[in-house]
Parts: C-alpha cells; sequence; structure tokens
C-alpha cells in the first residue's frame, strides 16, 4: 500500500488498442472464422481468438463485432453451404413434386432423397458445429453486449442457416425451396415405410431434429419450431389421406380379424415412427388421425362384418382377435359402444336359445333329452337323473336352463377377463344383457330356486366347501339378475320348507350359507322371513326334546310310547298352499288319527298350549311322516317284521288294517268315510301302498293302476322286500318340481296380490313423508322404492293409488299437474 | 481424535472460501488469519493418501505434486501444471476451450501473455481452493487494491464468477480504509478500463467511496485528473452526488385514485400534490 504508482498503468496497456485497431483486428479473427467454417480449426489458436473478440468488446465495439460475424456467416452460408445442398437436389428429385406419389419411380427417387438428405444432415451438422465454436471464441461478446437484446450469436446463425440455405431456391429461377424438397422427401420416405419398405431411419431422424433445432422467430418460442410450422401440418396432412385409404382398402378385404390385427399393428407402428424417427411430440397427433381416420370411421362396420365379426369371434373363442377389437375400440370410444353393442346382441341371443330350449325340451319328449347346448360335467348327471325320474321332465329342464346359463356367463366371463381387459363398463353390460334374457323368460325365479333346490338336496354331496361356495355363488349371481326377487322368494320359500320338513336338506350348513348369501346380495328384508323358518325348526326340536321330557315324567308309564317329532310352524312365514288344502270352497274337516296318536296330539296340545297361551294348533298331517313296524304272517305261519317309513296319511291308512278282522278287506270309500283323509292325498297315499311294485304293503282289487271309489284293499302279508326298513313315498308327493299351468296361475295370483299390499306400503310411507306430490314423482318414487324386489306393474300402481284415494288415505290437491295428498 | 480432526477441516474449509461442498464458505476471516492457514496446504499437503475422503485437500496436493496433469497453463514467467477437471469446472472460458477441437487442445498447452501474470497466478491458486495474498508474493510485490481490480478483470474475462465476487468484496474493504493513498484513482481509471459499463460491481463502489470523501479527494491532484479523464466516472459521480443514482430502492410508489396514474417519487422529497391532476387529497402511497 505503500506503493506509488503513475496514474497511467504501469504494465503493458491491457487494452490500449485504438478505435482504429478494430479494423485489423477484425481481419485477424475474420480469417480464423473462415478457418472454422472450412473444419480447419484445429491449429487456430482460442486464446487467441478470444483474446481478439474480448479486446473488441472492451473497445465498446462489440456491436460492431456481432454484426460483422452475422455477416461473415451468411457470406458463408449463401456462398457455399447453400449451393453444396442445391446441387445434391437431383433433377428428378425436383420432379417427383409435381407428381405425387411416384411409386413407380420409387426406387429412383428414393436413392436421390437419400443423396439429398444425407448432404443437408451433413451441411448442417458442420454448421452446427463450426457455430458452437464461434459461439465459444465469442463468448465475452455474447455475456457482455448480447444479453437481453439481441439473440444470441448461435441463434442469429442458425437463423441465417433457416434463411440461407432452407428457404433458398432449389433452382435460381424455381420457386421451390430447400424446404419444400425436404419436406417432399422425408414424407415420401414415411411413405415407403409405411408400405413396408425399410428406410435409412437415422437420416431422416438427423433431419428432423434440424428442424427442430431451428424457429421462425429470434425468440425461440416451442411454437415457433420449423419442425411445428413446417413439417408437421404436411406430415398430418400425409398421414390422414394415408389412413382413409388404408381403412378403405382393409374393408374391402372384409376380414376383421386381419382388419383389427393390421390396425393394431399400425398404431404400433405409428409409435415406434414418432418416438424414433420423428418427434415424440407428433406422436398424439399422428395416433389421433389414425385412430379418427382407421378406427373410428370403420369399427363399426369391422365389428359387424358378416361371418368375420365379432359374432364370430365370439362363437369361436378367438380372444385374441377379441382382444384386438376391444384395444381398437377403447381407443376411439370409452364406452367401446361398437363392441359392447354387438357382444350384447349375442348374448341376448344366446339366451333367448336357452330359454327356447328350455320350454322346446320338456315338450320333445323324454325319449330325447339333447336338444339343448353341449353341457358339461353336470350334464351328465342330469342324463343320470333323467333315468330316474323321466316324469320329471319339466324339472329337468329347468335345472338345465341355470346350468346352461351359467355357462353362457363363465364364457363371457372368460371372454371379458381374457379379451376385454376386465372392462368395468363391459362388464356392466354384459350383466344388463344376462338380465335381459333371463327375465324374458318369466319362470327365471321359479327355474333358479329349483336349482338350488336340487342342488341343496342333492347336488352338493360329494363336493368340498369350496366347490359349494361356488355353486351357490354362481346361482346368487343369477338371482341378481333376476327383476321379480319377490317371486323367487316365494318359489325358495316353498322349495325350502319341503327340504326342511321333508329332511331333504343334504347339509344345513349349505343352506344357512344361502341365506347368508342372498342376505348380502338382496337384502335383511328379503331374508327374513326365511330365517325365521329356520328358526322355527330350532324352536321345534327343543320342543320335542322337551315335550319327550315331560312325558317321560308325568306321561303314563303303561302307555305304550309313540315317539313324536312335531314341528311347530309359524303360520304367516311358511308358504301357506302347503298347510292348506288347494281345494277351495268346501271345508276340509280335519283328518281323523287311531287312537293311540288321538291321545299323543291332545297330550301334546296341552303341554304345548300350557307353554304358550293364546296359540292355536292346527295339525298338518299331509306334511309328516311315520315310522310303523308291521308284522306280517306269511302263509307257513312264520312271521316277517319289517320297518315301514310311510307319510302320516298312510300311517293313519294301515293303522285301520288293526281295526278290522284278519283277511277283511276295505273299500276306498270306508277308508275315507273312517279317516276323512282328503280324496287326492288318500287316492295318491294309497297309490303308493297298494300299486307302486316295491312298495306293495296292501293288496288292490281289481288290480290296477288308479284307484276308485269302489276298490277294495286288504292287508298284504305276502309283502316281501329284501331290506328290513321300508321306505315307501307318496306317489308324486314330495319332491319339488315345475309347478303346472294350474299352479302357476296360482302363484301368480298370490304374488300380484302381495304386490299390491307391498305397493300399497310403499305409496303411504313415502307419502307419509313428503305430504304432497306429484303423480309422476310418486311413480318414480314407487318404483325405485320397489325396485329391490320387483318391477311393479304400472298399471297397477295406479290402481293401488285410486283404492288408496277411496279408502281416504290420499286425496287429490291438484290437477295440473295431478298432485296428491296425504291424510292423516 | 475424530473430532479435532474435523475441526481442522473446518478450519481449512474456511479459507478456500470458494468451494462450494463446504458449508459456511461464506464466513469472513479477517485479514491476517487468512494468511496464516494459506500455508497450511502447502506444507503438508503432500501425500495425497493423508486426509482421506478430504477432496480439497486431495486436489490441493495434486496442484502441488503437479500429479496427474494433464493442462499447462503459461504466463510470461511460470508455467501451471494443472487439472483440467479442476480448471474447467470452475472457468467457462476452459470448459469451453477444451469442448472444441483447437490448437491449445492439440498439446495441451495455453499461452496467457497478456495479462498480469501475478493475477492469473492468483487466479490458479484461487481455483484450487488456496486463497491469494492481495499483496503479492515473493515474486513481486503490488498495491493490493490495484490487484484485486486486476483480479477482478481476469476472473470476468475468464469467467471465473467467484472469483470476481472475492474480488469485489476484498477490493472494497481495501478501497473504503485507503481511498486517500495514491493508488486509489490508479485503481479508477484500471477498473473503468477494463470492465464493461453494465458491469456495476466495481464502478458502484468507487462511485460510493468517491462521493462519500468528495471533499478530501477533490484536494488530490490526482483524483482530478481521473475525474477529467476517465470516461463515464465523472458522470457516474456526478449522478451519485445528486443523489438520484436511478436505484428504485429509495422510492415511495404513489398512486392518484382521480386519476389512476402511478408514479413513483424519491422518499426524500415530500409529495404534496399529484403531477399528473393536480388534486391534493386524492393519491396515496402504496
Amino acid at each position: 500500500m505503500r506503493a506509488r504508482h503513475k496514474i497511467r498503468a504501469p504494465r503493458r496497456g491491457l487494452s490500449h488498442a485504438k478505435t482504429d485497431d478494430f479494423d485489423s483486428i477484425w481481419d485477424v479473427l475474420s480469417v480464423s472464422l473462415n478457418e472454422i467454417n472450412t473444419k480447419n480449426a484445429s491449429t487456430i489458436s482460442f486464446e487467441e481468438l478470444y483474446r481478439h473478440a474480448y479486446k473488441i468488446v472492451l473497445m465498446m465495439r462489440g456491436d460492431d463485432l456481432y454484426e460483422k460475424v452475422k455477416q461473415l456467416e451468411q457470406n458463408w452460408l449463401k456462398s457455399n453451404v447453400q449451393k453444396l445442398v442445391t446441387e445434391s437436389i437431383s433433377g428428378s428429385l425436383v420432379r417427383a413434386q409435381n407428381s405425387t406419389d411416384a411409386q413407380d419411380q420409387s426406387s429412383e427417387r428414393r436413392e436421390a432423397g437419400e443423396k439429398f438428405l444425407a448432404a443437408l444432415k451433413d451441411a448442417w451438422e458442420d454448421h452446427q458445429l463450426s457455430m458452437g465454436m464461434v459461439t465459444d471464441v465469442m463468448m465475452y461478446m455474447d455475456r457482455m453486449i448480447v444479453a437481453g437484446q439481441k439473440p444470441s450469436i448461435y441463434a442469429t446463425c442458425m437463423a441465417l442457416f433457416r434463411d440461407h440455405v432452407l428457404n433458398s431456391s432449389v433452382r435460381p429461377e424455381s420457386s421451390l425451396s430447400v424446404t419444400d424438397v425436404l419436406k417432399s422427401t422425408i414424407l415420401f420416405m414415411i411413405s415407403l415405410e409405411r408400405s413396408g419398405h425399410i428406410i435409412e431411419r437415422p437420416l431422416i431422424r438427423h433431419c428432423i431434429q434440424m428442424l427442430e433445432g431451428l424457429y421462425e422467430t429470434p425468440t425461440e418460442e416451442e411454437s415457433s419450431k420449423l419442425y411445428l410450422t413446417v413439417f408437421e401440418p404436411a406430415l398430418l396432412e400425409a398421414s390422414k389421406e394415408f389412413y382413409q385409404a388404408e381403412g378403405q382398402r382393409l374393408l374391402q378385404i372384409g376380414d376383421a380379424t386381419t382388419f383389427c390385427r393390421i390396425a393394431t399393428q399400425r398404431v404400433a407402428e405409428e409409435q415406434e415412427r414418432c418416438r424414433y424417427t420423428l418427434a415424440v411430440t407428433s406422436e398424439p397427433k399422428v395416433l389421433e388421425l389414425l385412430d379418427e381416420h382407421l378406427i373410428r370411421s370403420n369399427i363399426e362396420e369391422v365389428v359387424n362384418l358378416e361371418g368375420t365379426g365379432v359374432r364370430h369371434m365370439l362363437d369361436h373363442d378367438q380372444l385374441d382377435g377379441l382382444q384386438n377389437v376391444y384395444m381398437l375400440n377403447a381407443r376411439v370410444d370409452k364406452k367401446k359402444q361398437a363392441l359392447t353393442n354387438v357382444v350384447n346382441k349375442r348374448i341376448v341371443e344366446m339366451g333367448k336359445e336357452i330359454n327356447n330350449s328350455s320350454i322346446l325340451l320338456p315338450q320333445a319328449a323324454a325319449a330325447a333329452p339333447s336338444s339343448g347346448k353341449d353341457g358339461d360335467g353336470e350334464k351328465k348327471t342330469e342324463k343320470g337323473k333323467d333315468k330316474e325320474r323321466p316324469q320329471n321332465q319339466q324339472t329337468v329342464s329347468a335345472i338345465r336352463w341355470v346350468d346352461d346359463i351359467l355357462a353362457l356367463k363363465t364364457k363371457f366371463d372368460g371372454v371379458w377377463e381374457k379379451a376385454f381387459g376386465n372392462d368395468q363398463g363391459i362388464q356392466s353390460s354384459i350383466g344388463a344383457s344376462f338380465s335381459n334374457f333371463i327375465n324374458m323368460n318369466s319362470r327365471s325365479s321359479e327355474f333358479l330356486s329349483l336349482f338350488f333346490d336340487e342342488n341343496l338336496k342333492k347336488g352338493i354331496k360329494g363336493k368340498t366347501e369350496n366347490e359349494v361356495d361356488i355353486l351357490l355363488d354362481n346361482g346368487i349371481m343369477m338371482l341378481r339378475y333376476i327383476k321379480d326377487k319377490d317371486l323367487f322368494e316365494t318359489y325358495y320359500k316353498k322349495h325350502l320348507s319341503r327340504r326342511l320338513l321333508m329332511k331333504r336338506s343334504a347339509s344345513m350348513d349349505a343352506e344357512r350359507q344361502m341365506i347368508s348369501k342372498m342376505k348380502m346380495e338382496v337384502g335383511n328384508q328379503f331374508t327374513q322371513r326365511i330365517e325365521s323358518m329356520f328358526k322355527d325348526m330350532t324352536v321345534s326340536e327343543d320342543l320335542t326334546a322337551n315335550y319327550k321330557e315331560h312325558i317321560a315324567r308325568n306321561g303314563d308309564p303303561d302307555q305304550k310310547p309313540v315317539d313324536l317329532e312335531i314341528n311347530v310352524l309359524t303360520s304367516t312365514m311358511w308358504p301357506m298352499e302347503l298347510m292348506a288344502n288347494p281345494k277351495d270352497g268346501a271345508v276340509q274337516l280335519p283328518c281323523i288319527f287311531p287312537k293311540e296318536i288321538d291321545t299323543l296330539k291332545s297330550s301334546f296340545e296341552r303341554f304345548y298350549l300350557d307353554k304358550h297361551s293364546g296359540r292355536k294348533l292346527s295339525w298338518q298331517a299331509s306334511m309328516g311322516t311315520a315310522d310303523l313296524r308291521a308284522t306280517f304272517v306269511r302263509s307257513t305261519g312264520k312271521t316277517q317284521r319289517y320297518e315301514l317309513n310311510v307319510s302320516t296319511y298312510a300311517m293313519v291308512i294301515l293303522l285301520l288294517f288293526n281295526e278290522i278282522p284278519e283277511g277283511e278287506s276295505l273299500t276306498f270309500d270306508a277308508i275315507k268315510e273312517r279317516s276323512r283323509i282328503p280324496d287326492h292325498d288318500l287316492i295318491r297315499n294309497l297309490q303308493s301302498l297298494a300299486v307302486a311294485p316295491k312298495t306293495r304293503v296292501l293288496k288292490k282289487d281289481p288290480m290296477s293302476k288308479d284307484v276308485k271309489p269302489t276298490d277294495k284293499f286288504l292287508f298284504n302279508n305276502d309283502f316281501h322286500s329284501p331290506f328290513v326298513k321300508v321306505r315307501i313315498g307318496v306317489v308324486s308327493g314330495g319332491a319339488n318340481k315345475v309347478e303346472n299351468q294350474d299352479q302357476r296361475k296360482d302363484t301368480e295370483k298370490k304374488m300380484n296380490d302381495e304386490r299390491g299390499g307391498s305397493i300399497e306400503a310403499a305409496i303411504v310411507r313415502i307419502m307419509k313423508q313428503r305430504k304432497t306430490l306429484t303423480h309422476s314423482q310418486l311413480m318414480t318414487e314407487t318404483l325405485s322404492q320397489l325396485s329391490v324386489r320387483f318391477v311393479p306393474d304400472v298399471n297397477m300402481i295406479k290402481r293401488r293409488i285410486e283404492s288408496l284415494i277411496d279408502r281416504e288415505y290420499l286425496e287429490r290437491v291438484g290437477e295440473e299437474p295431478p298432485t296428491y295428498g296425504y291424510v292423516a | 481424535m475424530k473430532r479435532n480432526n474435523k475441526k481442522a477441516l473446518r478450519e481449512n474449509s474456511l479459507c478456500v472460501e470458494s468451494i462450494h461442498t463446504v458449508p459456511h464458505a461464506e464466513i469472513e476471516m479477517p485479514e491476517e488469519m487468512t494468511g496464516q492457514i494459506q500455508k497450511i496446504p502447502v506444507g503438508h499437503g503432500t501425500d495425497p493418501g493423508q486426509v482421506v475422503g478430504d477432496i480439497t485437500a486431495s486436489i490441493q496436493s495434486f496442484f502441488i505434486s503437479s500429479q496427474f496433469s494433464d493442462l499447462v497453463i503459461k504466463t510470461e514467467e511460470q508455467e501451471f501444471k494443472l487439472h483440467r477437471l479442476i480448471v474447467c469446472g470452475q472457468s467457462e472460458y476452459f470448459a469451453r476451450l477444451y469442448k472444441g477441437n483447437w490448437a491449445e487442445t492439440a498439446d495441451n498447452t495455453i499461452q496467457l501473455n497478456d495479462d498480469d501474470p501475478r493475477a492469473i497466478e492468483a487466479m490458479i491458486h484461487f481455483m484450487y481452493g488456496i486463497d491469494y495474498d492481495s499483496s503479492g508474493n515473493e515474486l513481486g510485490r503490488v498495491s493490493p487494491m490495484i490487484f484485486n481490480v486486476r483480479l477482478y478483470q481476469v476472473a470476468d474475462k475468464y469467467f471465473v464468477p467467484q472469483l470476481k465476487q472475492r474480488a469485489k468484496e476484498k477490493f472494497g474493504q481495501i478501497a473504503r480504509t485507503c481511498w486517500q493513498m495514491d493508488d486509489f484513482p490508479v485503481a479508477i481509471a484500471e477498473a473503468y478500463q477494463c470492465t464493461q459499463k453494465d458491469d456495476r460491481n466495481l464502478r458502484e463502489l468507487l462511485v460510493q467511496i468517491s462521493r462519500d470523501h468528495i471533499v478530501e479527494l477533490m484536494k488530490s491532484e490526482r483524483f482530478c485528473s481521473v475525474l477529467e479523464e476517465t470516461v463515464g466516472f465523472a458522470a457516474d459521480l456526478v449522478t451519485s452526488l445528486s443523489g438520484e443514482r436511478g436505484s428504485t430502492k429509495d422510492h415511495h410508489k404513489y398512486y392518484c385514485s382521480q386519476c389512476s396514474n402511478n408514479w413513483s417519487w424519491c422518499k426524500s422529497g415530500g409529495m404534496h400534490y399529484c403531477p399528473f391532476c393536480g388534486c391534493s387529497g386524492a393519491f396515496r402511497r402504496e
């Protein structure tokens, strides 16, 4: 700090160059820059060039330097590069501009094009390289002078390339520019590649990169890239034309599989092309065009192509083809409308076939039960059953109907999973289609319930828990499709009650599982009554046990005890038609029980009413069974004992023969008079006792199939059976089967009555809450409330509203629009 | 033991404030302390394996041993065997040079004859994380004020931003205390000559100090002649003296709700009426 310097800097001047030195410095610089342009830079000193440029900038002549450099590069491009590039464009290439799609001279044009592209690519790369070096040397200038006011020298020089090479004319007097040729050449190459040729991809990639590196404006916004302004529109136009033509071409081939395969391939090709040959930014645009012109406008037609379309694929399980269709359709339509429509149509068609065959089959006679679709394992067991009970043809066909639908569902589930990518929308539309045709069959509820009945009785025997689970789930799935769930409930209850009372159910666990599944699917309200049936059964078990104890304690020890197993059923919960006799009108007097039984009956009644006062027990003999020990005295004097398991009525009949002397007979009328068994049941029981070949405990005179009032019956001491225990079933009694016409009408009538009640209850519930409501609103709400259980008939709702008004639950409060009010 | 090591490391790092990997690099060190520590790495850094994991120390040891050198920088007086990785990392100039294919890249030698050899030496030291002594070394003594100006210029020319910052700080410290020395006017002349007009770092400092001491400085003949001869300085000084050196920091912003005009006015001058519509109550300061 002691240094005393003169004012002038002591060292050799840093920047003492005078203004007039600018020219001499520039002379040195310009020589070197030209060397750089001719790729001779390796002998030039970076430091020297930099130092010169630095000096000029310190002289405050940076702007002049900038202009000089620009001028120099411009001259270079004009005098050398431009010539080089235009010369590489052969005459044939220029001529090819006018004739579009000159595929005939493709190889010649291709060669010329590649030569041109290579020349342009080289020119561009050289320019980039040398401009990079110039920029490095001019770094100080760039930083100090240019910042903020002018584009960097690099950008400026790039723009020069655009102006003086790309935008220059191909031939001195031609209006065709290099860019035009470049554009058409690349498009030509692409069209070659699209038609299956292999092209020089890297070359094109480089030229595209050049277009991407150049901008229209000095500010270099993304949107002003030459690629976007010059090339992409042409590319899109060409792609559009190509795919319109491609669509037509493929349609003419008329094969849906081919169409989809090629279209899928095209998508992949375009993706690859955009990624590796052109620009990634074009990918969505090109694909959109492809979607629009190749797929969207054709997919409908393709899907419906006769003989090869989706229907054909579905019928022949062409999962690959279906998957392609799905992918293509998904590209253009979120809802995949075209595909869904066909699939739905096909499902309904196939479903109708199943419906029809379920009706036709029973009529087609028992002999040939094979009109339906080819089935799987379950089919065989069914055929076995056919032999067992040919009379139950209808029941079998009902179960087959369910099985067929489940098979169809499995098939479409497979297609959905493997080909439709687990698509939600398609799943629900498949579901809707199933629901559609299932509900076309008016007996679907009954059939499904029979299916459950069959399986719960026999079908699940020997199956693992898992298999049972799947089986029940399948059934539940069908239940989901059924609209009239209340009808199903009725049938299910009817079938269930028989299973419970006759102990036909194979597994109570499975029954309970079924209930809980239904509960999950349809709701609490639905299963309430079914559950209470189960409750009655358990309560009855306890009751039986308690009664046994009671007898053991208090009973008359002398009397021979008769074991009683009793089921006390809550009448409102169980299907009434089981209990009440179907004969309408005439009051049926209760059956006269034999003495022993009658004592037992009154003893139990006392016991029961003692516990639950105020209840009324009515005895349903038609549902019960009895075990009898019967002694047969052979003509040889030997006695043979058999244990007979018979229905309650049959027991009553057999006990009658205890009361008459050995060898005497009873006429039908006598039996009827003594027992008061209803005709219908009496005939059936007598048939099973006297007509059925293996269980002839009684002899009938005359021997014939029918039972006439005058027929005589007598005890058959010669009854013979290989087993000690003999079960004598009632002819066509216990099994659950398809209802006949009358029964169905009956059920429907009951159903309608019940529905009427439900509708009224719903209307009153709604109105109580809303007080006043217009007609249409009330209709919608009622429909939505009831839709869980069934689809109500609109007319029925209207009638119910009328009836409620008559009974002064509702009143009309307005006419326009019609409005109702709640009467409290 | 470990702890001590760490401490030593920390101290080391303090003197090499330009290396970014070390935290607290910005902490100011008193001048004399820097001078002491500066010599530490030179003393014991010969074995690169000595301090494992200490990148600064190993780099400095390579600088001293010239091991793995792949680049030579020559000045008129000296030759430095250096490492591209270090040099190019610090200076964009060298980075760009090595990007291209030049005469220098062929034989790995760069001749820098146009600059002050002391400044180049200091710059190279700085690149290796060794602080420089403003008053020169055994090869030659210089005025610290002038030296920092030259260093600033070199840093500017070769694009070493951290060195620029460091030189500016050091220069500011010295100039604020030594403005009455004879080399202050020389510094003004050099600074105005070798930096760009838009580069306000040194100019701002010089103008500020000159303004603060204008009365005393005007008595100096040398200062007056610099004022006369140095392009731009006089103008900057006048602007500064008038208190209106374009910085909007000293201004309040005003808005007139009557004529919806915005304007700003220096804080010292009170505003009593709107300059656009002449009203006196409808404008407010924002």
